[in-house]
């Protein structure tokens, strides 16, 4: 969580993703480069430079469209969670691979030449007004340059002063750039290419994160639209304490949008956002852990009461008022100031006592 | 607190999935029937096969 600052926030299980996915990197491009020459047409001499500008960049695309299933495959099962606690380390390493795909490309096109070649990226080739001719290379440079501003502004320290709001929608710009790269493809090597493979596994990777973000931005539009019909004004009926799982919650989604996370706990029921302050993590995914709610994503926590972080960090989220009214979890709509303590609402025993009997028999 | 990108997110990709599917689709129609890397050996073959006339 947020108190200290460090350079690169690595731990034991950060180094040893980092240095598994740096040793699966190297092998690709080891096993595309050796292909490569040994399967190149007769007559053609096969040149190791090209073959490496174009291995790392398949390496950068095949990484960034992973990257880019994480978060939906993690929306759709909790089985896929887990990789989403080092997706930015994942998505920092995919633009320097990238930027290497790029750098090589720079010297070994425009290296040469009179002009800058910064500046002959832009004018070597000016037919932008050709589909076979047009210079792709502007494409994948301005993809480039949303994800160096991604992986710049990945740090913590980012996040914070920018708000995890700004910083999400500042993140959403990896989509244009995935656009942009596929594009850079279609009008790069597409162009070149005579087998049908190429265009057939660049579609499938296209499509398949088209898919799941729309399938799952469907879904979370459903269940928003699910509370069209409660008043704004007045108690919201959630649930019976019996349909929350012990040490889980269940996510009611509100009026206006927002959506709260109303959790079980110690034969209680308290209500919090369901939003962590850290990247805006579901919280009503997560469960209680050491009296604690506990974010799927990244681990960060909050008591269940008052929203407060517990010591030394000190993040508050807002609570919500509860109440159980004839069998029935009831919340305030009107979320309290952030770490605004709240009465948490006992469970009546005989309820209590069926969800024990539940989870026994279960 | 709000998810203010859920929506965005959303409308996002409505936008841009069917844009790009459709672009990409159109351009990868219109590469060259001869691909640049082939040009070499393709003016090569045009040399060799007219040779006797020029």
């Amino acid at each position: 969580m947020g108190h200290q600052y460090q350079a690169v926030q690595w731990n034991r299980n950060k180094i040893v993703y980092d240095l598994y996915v740096l040793a699966a990197v190297a092998l690709f491009i080891a096993v595309f480069v050796i292909i490569g020459l040994q399967t190149h047409p007769s007559g053609h001499e096969a040149d190791p430079v090209v073959l490496m500008i174009r291995a790392l960049g398949v390496t950068a695309f095949a990484m960034l469209t992973g990257l880019l299933t994480i978060g939906p495959l993690a929306r759709l099962s909790p089985r896929f969670r887990p990789m989403l606690y080092n997706r930015r380390h994942l998505g920092v390493m995919t633009f320097f691979i990238g930027a290497a795909h790029f750098g090589l490309a720079l010297l070994w096109y425009h290296g040469g030449g009179p002009l800058n070649p910064f500046v002959s990226i832009f004018v070597s080739n000016p037919l932008y007004g050709s589909i076979p001719g047009f210079p792709f290379e502007v494409l994948g440079l301005g993809a480039l340059l949303i994800l160096f501003v991604m992986a710049a502004t990945s740090h913590d320290f980012w996040l914070n002063n920018l708000s995890a709001p700004v910083w999400k929608a500042l993140h959403m710009l990896v989509y244009p750039a995935y656009a942009l790269l596929v594009l850079h493809i279609v009008l790069g090597a597409l162009m070149t290419e005579k087998s049908i493979v190429y265009p057939i596994v660049t579609a499938f990777a296209f499509g398949g994160v088209a898919g799941l973000h729309l399938v799952t931005g469907l879904r979370e539009w459903g269940a928003d639209s699910g509370m069209k019909g409660l008043k704004a004004k007045g108690w919201i009926d959630v649930c019976a304490p019996d349909d929350i799982a012990d040490m889980r919650a269940v996510i009611a989604p509100l009026p206006k949008g927002d959506r709260v996370a109303v959790f079980r706990y110690d034969g209680k029921i308290s209500a919090v956002t369901n939003a962590c302050r850290h990247q805006n993590g579901p919280l009503g995914e997560g469960r209680v852990v050491d009296g604690c709610i506990t974010c799927p994503w990244h681990g960060w926590q909050y008591r269940p009461d008052d929203g407060v972080s517990p010591p030394p960090f000190t993040e508050k989220i807002s609570t919500y008022n509860v109440r159980i009214e004839e069998g029935r979890v009831l919340i305030d709509p009107k979320p309290n100031a952030p770490g605004t303590k709240t009465e948490p609402a006992v469970i009546p025993p005989a309820a209590a006592s069926a969800a024990s009997a539940g989870e026994a028999t279960s | 607190m709000k998810r203010p990108h859920r929506r965005v997110h959303l409308l996002v990709w409505l936008a841009l999935a069917p844009a790009t599917a459709l672009a990409g689709f159109y351009f990868w129609t219109q590469r060259p029937a001869t691909p640049y890397s082939d040009l070499p050996s393709a003016i090569e073959t045009i040399d060799a096969a007219t040779e006797g006339e020029r």
